[in-house]
This record gives C-alpha cells, structure tokens and sequence, in this order.
C-alpha cells in the first residue's frame, strides 16, 4: 500500500471511522515503514494533547458582568425610542399649529375670541407648572416603572403614529400649497 | 436540559431579560474555552464571551428550537472570533500556560518533556490560519461530531473533512517545523 493512502487511513483513524481491515493494513503498514508510523504517532498524540488542553472556568463574576452589559444597551435603546418619539410628536405638533391650526383659525375669525381667553389659559399653565414642579419627583419616579413596563412596544408604536401622523401631514402641507397657487 | 434551555429562551423572549443569566450560567464554560482556544489570550476571551452572549440575546429571536442551544452558542462565538482573528492578522498572541498535567507518577524528565510537546502543539495551534484553527478546536479540543461541525460551520461535510485533513496536516507541519528549532522532543524523522 502506498504512503499517500495511509495518510487517509490515519485520518480515518483520528475521526474514530476506521473499519476492521483498514486497522489492519494501517497496522500492517507502520511496521514497515517508519515514515508512516512516525506521522501516526505525531498526529494522535498530537490530537491527545489538543483534547487534554486543560478547561478553564469562565472569570467570576462573567454572568453579572454580561447582564448589566445587556441592560445598559438596552436602555440606550429605549432611551433613543423614546427621545425619536417625543422628537416626532414634537415635529408633527409644530407642522399642525403653523400650517393647519393657526390658518384654520384666522380664516374663520376665532383667533379674536381665543385672546379674549389667553390670560385664563395662561394663569391655568401656571398652576399646572406649579403642580408639576411639586409632583415632578413622583411622576418621574412612576414614569421610569412604566418605562420599563411599556416603553419598547409602546414608544415603537409611538414611533409609527408619528411618523405616518407627518406624512399625513405632509399631505395637507401639499394640499394647502395646490389650493394656495 | 434541552427542554428547559427552551423554556428559558421563551421566558426571554417574552420580555424577561433576567432569565438569560441563567443560559449564561449554563454556557458560560463552553463559550469560554472555545474563544479562549481561539484567541489564545485570557482578555481578548474575556470580551469575546461577553459580546457572544449579548449577540446571542439580540438574536434569541431567531434561534432554531431544532437545533441544540449549545451549537447555537457555539456559531456565533466561532464567527465573532473568526472575525477578531481577521482582523488581528499577523499578530500572534502566544501565551505561557500553566499546565495541569494530570497523569501521576510521571518522572520530573517525562513531566518536562510532557509540557514542552503541550506547550508547542498551543503554539502550533495558534499559528494555523483562522478557519483551520476553528476545525482542529471544535473536533479535537470540544469533540464536536461532524455533523454538530456542519451546523456550527454552515459548511458542507465535504469542506468540512477536507478543511480538517488539511489542517492536521498543516498542524504536523508546523510541530515537525518547531521541533527541529528547538529541542527536538518529537523525534522527527525526515
């Protein structure tokens, strides 16, 4: 048998897949050539060594290490969700006011009367600036707990709302235009 | 141990995050050793771990229940340290190890000759190109059976013998290569 076919054989060997008669010719083999029977002997004490490679225990403290490096991602995330939701509220709020509300209001003439109300609606704000800067503590504290609890599904549909809230916006914005020229 | 792998997996899944510490628990060692094998440095395997298990919890969604978890585990901390090791090219980074060596009533001269062969085959293991490196480690070092290799590989069993045939031989190289520079503990013939 050639050098070259033993080579498979000890392959064979090393993946634990060789049969009865092939043993026997490798076996065979080794005796009479000592090239072969050295390149036996270096491939599975070879495979001995890198199988006996000592195990190593993960470092202490891996797990803990892991989590809090998972939540810190996740609450960049949802801190990001959340600021691109508000952003878009924020954007779709101010297009409505100058481009819809405030013409709306001018055209029909209402703009008179909502000044006569200004100076309530101002004293109302206020008082909620006021209530908010006392319950602010409290409301924060509550908000983070329904951060946790809502903010990935809710602020994604937050998300969704506002951006197809722009484009219906963006819409009446075309329209105006067209009715404009 | 499969069925409450599953389990855990739903649970994290179903938005608590808490519960994949203890799939960590479970696999810490596994995903370890195989990045420390790869990367050769206790640091880099460190980190390596740690960014497997987060990339392992972004895409738990997308984790076959057909499948072992462990084979998961293991392609994806395979692919990241093949990607380190693309990355880190040339450099080697060798490292003296300490050595358990187990078998008793070895003489002080065996005992010697006994870490210097198992200091040389790491070396030569770390020395082999990325892709071969990862074959000679899932087979020899973590026992993966050729079909777990495919799954973890995404190869073909053809690739996959040929590529590990070629890296023994590669790894003979190399020994036989090492050997004649230094002590010559392997008795190469030529």
């Amino acid at each position: 048998m050639e050098c070259g076919e033993i080579s498979g054989l000890i392959m064979k060997y090393m993946d634990g897949d060789i049969s009865e008669v092939e043993q026997k010719l490798l076996d065979k083999h080794k005796l009479s050539c000592e090239k072969c029977s050295k390149e036996f002997e270096i491939l599975t004490e070879m495979a001995e060594f890198i199988s006996g490679l000592p195990e190593l225990s993960a470092p202490a403290g891996f797990e803990s290490r892991v989590m809090e490096r998972i939540r810190h991602q996740r609450s960049r995330t949802s801190m990001f969700n959340m600021l691109m939701g508000t952003a878009g509220l924020l954007v779709f709020a101010y297009y409505m006011t100058i481009f819809v509300i405030v013409p709306g209001f001018q055209e029909s003439g209402i703009l008179q009367i909502i000044f006569g109300y200004g100076s309530i609606v101002l004293k109302l704000i206020g008082e909620c600036i006021t209530k908010i800067i006392v319950y602010l503590p409290i409301t924060i504290d509550n908000l983070l707990i329904l951060r946790s609890i809502l903010v990935r599904d809710y602020m994604n549909m937050m998300l969704f709302v506002a951006g197809g809230a722009m484009l219906l916006n963006l819409g009446l914005i075309r329209v105006i235009n067209l009715q404009q020229e | 141990m499969d069925g409450a792998d599953i389990e855990i997996i739903n649970k994290c899944l179903g938005g608590n995050e808490e519960a994949f510490e203890e799939l960590v628990n479970r696999y810490k060692r596994l995903v370890f050793n195989t990045s420390y094998r790869m990367l050769g440095s206790h640091e880099e395997a460190e980190d390596a771990s740690q960014e497997a298990f987060i990339r392992m919890y972004k895409s738990l969604n997308r984790y076959d229940p057909q499948y072992k978890f462990s084979t998961w585990a293991m392609r994806i901390t395979t692919n990241y340290c093949l990607d380190l090791l693309r990355k880190r090219k040339g450099d080697t980074v060798s490292i003296e190890e300490q050595y358990n060596l187990k078998d008793e009533g070895l003489s002080p001269e065996e005992e010697y000759v006994r870490y210097e062969k198992q200091q040389m085959v790491k070396k030569a293991v770390d020395s082999l190109p990325a892709k071969y490196k990862e074959l000679i480690i899932l087979f020899h070092n973590r026992g993966l059976s050729y079909s777990e290799i495919m799954e973890v590989t995404g190869e073909s069993l053809t690739i996959v013998k040929n590529r590990l045939y070629r890296a023994r031989q590669m790894l003979k190289d190399i020994l036989e290569k090492l050997d004649k520079e230094s002590v010559n503990i392997w008795n190469v013939v030529k």
